[in-house]
């Protein structure tokens, strides 16, 4: 039995698949492809794959069918690909049940990143990773899960976001708070407050409950309730 | 001159040449028949004269006529020479002899021909001048006066001078009256053609109206068609038929170029996937790698060009931008670092008010603003760029001065074209598409802002960026939730 991660190409240019395939296997992955959805879904379902790689626009079956029919028994990451990317088709593919998604074209480093960061966050033995509640912090990724779903943060909100996760239930005030995320600017400013109510709008964004709180004349706390 | 204008003017003007004339004719034919209406009862008078009622009849004259009897000689023996009449001497008596104002003898004011007629037929009408320049009409008959008492007969010659002057002023009256009712009707006319024109040209203002609002970014707009069945709607219908065409050219035009850098993507993943699989993962020579460097950095800057050309397609489509409360400040520290890292000597200085100033905006595309200006002072051959950020009364201003070349002034009003690239120094460096700055401006415009440029050649470049600040102000947080 192969201990390496198996990972599902499923994409029709064949030029594309190909490319991914070999930086896959130069990762250490085991890959497997196939170029359209209907083969896709049986290869799937055949070898019970750790991640799937996804083209949204594929013959016989389209990628959001794909992914749509794979969510209804299975947990396993999906990644879709796509040269599309207006906000509509984002929407459509996140709401099919895909965890990410990436335009082309992209950056292969990019995608390498994103496969390791879902891989880690299905198997937690792995390190490299911060977890309170149902929040995931992918440090090496700099990128951050609320419940399986990929927030867009921007820079300083995932340093912040750190901060508060690397400390769950310890209390900061604005001053220390400042002088860690913000060192080049002198305090007097109230952008402690302004990014708290950005974090917990990305953090909110599904109605899920409060992790960031206020801390009456002190300051904030990450906590679970 | 308008439209409206000229028609009033032309059809005001061939309205009153029709009206001149009808006024000339009612004037003409009025002269007339008062002339002849005065000569008519000045003829009826002296009919009876030549039976001999010379008293009766002289007393039937018109109150203001002038005469005279000249009495040619005893019997009634007719004169048979004009000489005979003019030495006819006047009967100074009050029922017979009523001068006119100038003392002049009627007779004196006649000519030759008309005498002759008097002698001839025994009666003559004609016009006169009496030497102040008044007009009158004088007739003149032969008749005999019977002196019944003494059983003496005189041959006599009547003259009777009717005043023009009362036909004089009746016409001057009508001549005033006709051209001030002449200069009544032009004005009404003219009122009355400006407003009716106005009402005729209405739909062709709206149609005017209609067509300035169809511009390159919105053709959906159509003139409205008048009810009406006539030249208007012809024109109306003929131009939304015209729009509908150039609507679908653009379509077409937006819809390839969508298309074509859609498919393109593809392609160019794959180039620049494979080059880097080589690079990264093989042990190529350092010549091989040095090929690999070019088709990686070709293969990205195509992948820009099809990005670019998709963002504009998309805007071309009226694609609009999601918007959310954003920190102005981080942006521009992405976009610099975004930049920096790989020009060498480059250096980007950041100047803000602050660790925050928000706006509503969306974060990526607010990025590609900074980035594509940064990009194009380096492009230009910039060393130096600095970003000021500044609060400036309701809206953020943000310059991006650079210590470039400049842009020459006739080529900053096409700075924001499409494809436009400056000739000479400012594309020395280039590697620009010439879509930066369109795509800058369209998603500042997006952002209800606005981006214009200050420059002097060798000066280098200040562009400018304008966007509103969020409605409540922006950078308070709510206030029941800060500790």
């Amino acid at each position: 039995m192969d201990a390496r991660p198996l990972i599902l190409i499923v994409e029709d240019e064949r030029e594309i698949a190909k490319f991914i395939d070999l930086e896959l296997q130069a990762e250490g992955y085991a890959t497997d492809v196939a170029y359209d959805g209907v083969t896709g879904l049986s290869k799937f379902r055949e070898h019970a794959p750790d991640l799937i790689v996804l083209d949204l626009m594929l013959p016989v079956l389209d990628g959001i069918e794909v992914a749509h029919r794979i969510r209804k028994t299975s947990n396993t990451p999906i990644i879709i690909l796509t040269a599309k990317d207006s906000v509509d088709d984002k929407v459509t593919g996140l709401d099919a049940g895909a965890d990410d998604y990436l335009v082309k074209p992209f950056s292969i480093e990019e995608l390498l990143a994103r496969v390791r960061a879902h891989l880690r966050r299905v198997n937690p033995a792995v390190t490299g990773e911060v977890r309170v509640a149902d929040l995931v912090m992918n440090l090496e990724g700099r990128e951050a899960f609320r419940d399986g779903r990929r927030m867009d943060l921007s820079a300083k909100e995932y340093e912040l976001l750190d901060l508060f996760a690397r400390n769950p239930g310890k209390v900061f005030n604005r001053f220390e708070i400042e002088e860690k995320v913000w060192p080049e600017y002198t305090g007097g400013s109230n952008v402690v407050d302004v990014y708290v109510g950005y974090l917990r709008k990305k953090l909110e964004a599904n109605g899920e409950r409060r992790l960031i709180h206020t801390v009456r004349g002190v300051g904030y706390v990450l906590r679970e309730d | 001159m308008t439209l409206r204008l000229r028609l009033t003017l032309f059809y005001a003007a061939f309205f009153t040449i029709v009206v001149s004339f009808v006024a000339t004719g009612v004037y003409v034919l009025t002269e007339r028949s008062l002339t002849s209406a005065l000569e008519e009862r000045a003829s009826q008078a002296l009919s009876d004269l030549s039976t001999g009622a010379i008293l009766e009849g002289l007393r039937k004259l018109p109150g203001d006529a002038y005469y005279e009897v000249l009495i040619l000689g005893s019997g009634d023996q007719p004169p048979d020479t004009l000489d005979q009449v003019r030495a006819g001497v006047p009967y100074i008596e009050p029922a017979l002899f009523r001068p006119n104002p100038t003392n002049h003898s009627l007779v004196t004011l006649l000519a030759d021909p008309a005498l002759d007629a008097l002698v001839s037929d025994g009666e003559l009408t004609t016009p006169a001048i009496l030497p102040g320049g008044a007009r009158l009409q004088v007739l003149g008959r032969l008749g005999r006066l019977n002196f019944a008492g003494q059983g003496v007969t005189l041959t006599a010659a009547v003259f009777v001078g009717i005043p023009a002057s009362n036909v004089t002023a009746t016409l001057n009256d009508l001549a005033r009256d006709l051209i001030i009712t002449l200069a009544f009707a032009f004005a009404l006319f003219a009122i009355g053609v400006y407003f009716l024109s106005s009402r005729v040209l209405r739909p062709l203002e709206r149609v005017t109206h209609a067509a300035g609002r169809v511009t390159s970014q919105d053709l959906s707009q159509r003139v409205p068609v008048p009810r009406s069945d006539d030249e208007m709607r012809e024109l109306a219908v003929t131009l939304n038929r015209m729009l509908d065409r150039l609507q679908e050219s653009f379509e077409t035009q937006r819809r390839f170029t969508a298309d074509a850098s859609h498919e393109l993507r593809t392609p160019v993943t794959a180039i620049a996937g494979h080059a880097n699989y080589l690079a990264r993962r093989t042990d190529p020579t350092p010549e091989q790698r040095e090929s690999l460097a070019v088709i990686t950095s070709e293969a990205a800057r195509m992948a820009k060009l099809v990005n670019d050309l998709l963002e504009l397609a998309r805007a071309d489509a009226g694609f609009t931008l999601r918007m959310e409360r954003i920190n102005l400040v981080e942006v521009l520290e992405a976009a610099r670092e975004a930049v920096t890292p790989s020009d060498d000597g480059i250096h980007v200085t950041l100047h803000t008010p602050g660790p925050v100033l928000e706006v509503d905006g969306d974060p990526a595309r607010l990025q590609q603003v900074v980035t594509n200006l940064i990009q194009n002072a380096i492009n230009a051959g910039a060393h130096h760029v600095t970003l000021t950020l500044a609060r400036d009364g309701c809206v953020v201003r943000l310059d991006v001065l650079d210590d470039g070349p400049g842009i020459p002034s006739e080529a900053v009003p096409h700075l924001f074209e499409r494809f436009f690239r400056v000739d000479g120094a400012r594309s020395g460096r280039g590697n620009g598409s010439g879509l930066g700055l369109p795509i800058v401006q369209w998603i500042v415009q997006q952002h209800g802002g606005s981006v214009h440029v200050d420059t002097h050649l060798g000066e280098g470049a200040c562009f400018t960026v304008v966007l509103p600040t969020p409605s409540d102000g922006g950078d308070s947080p709510d206030p029941l939730d800060v500790p």
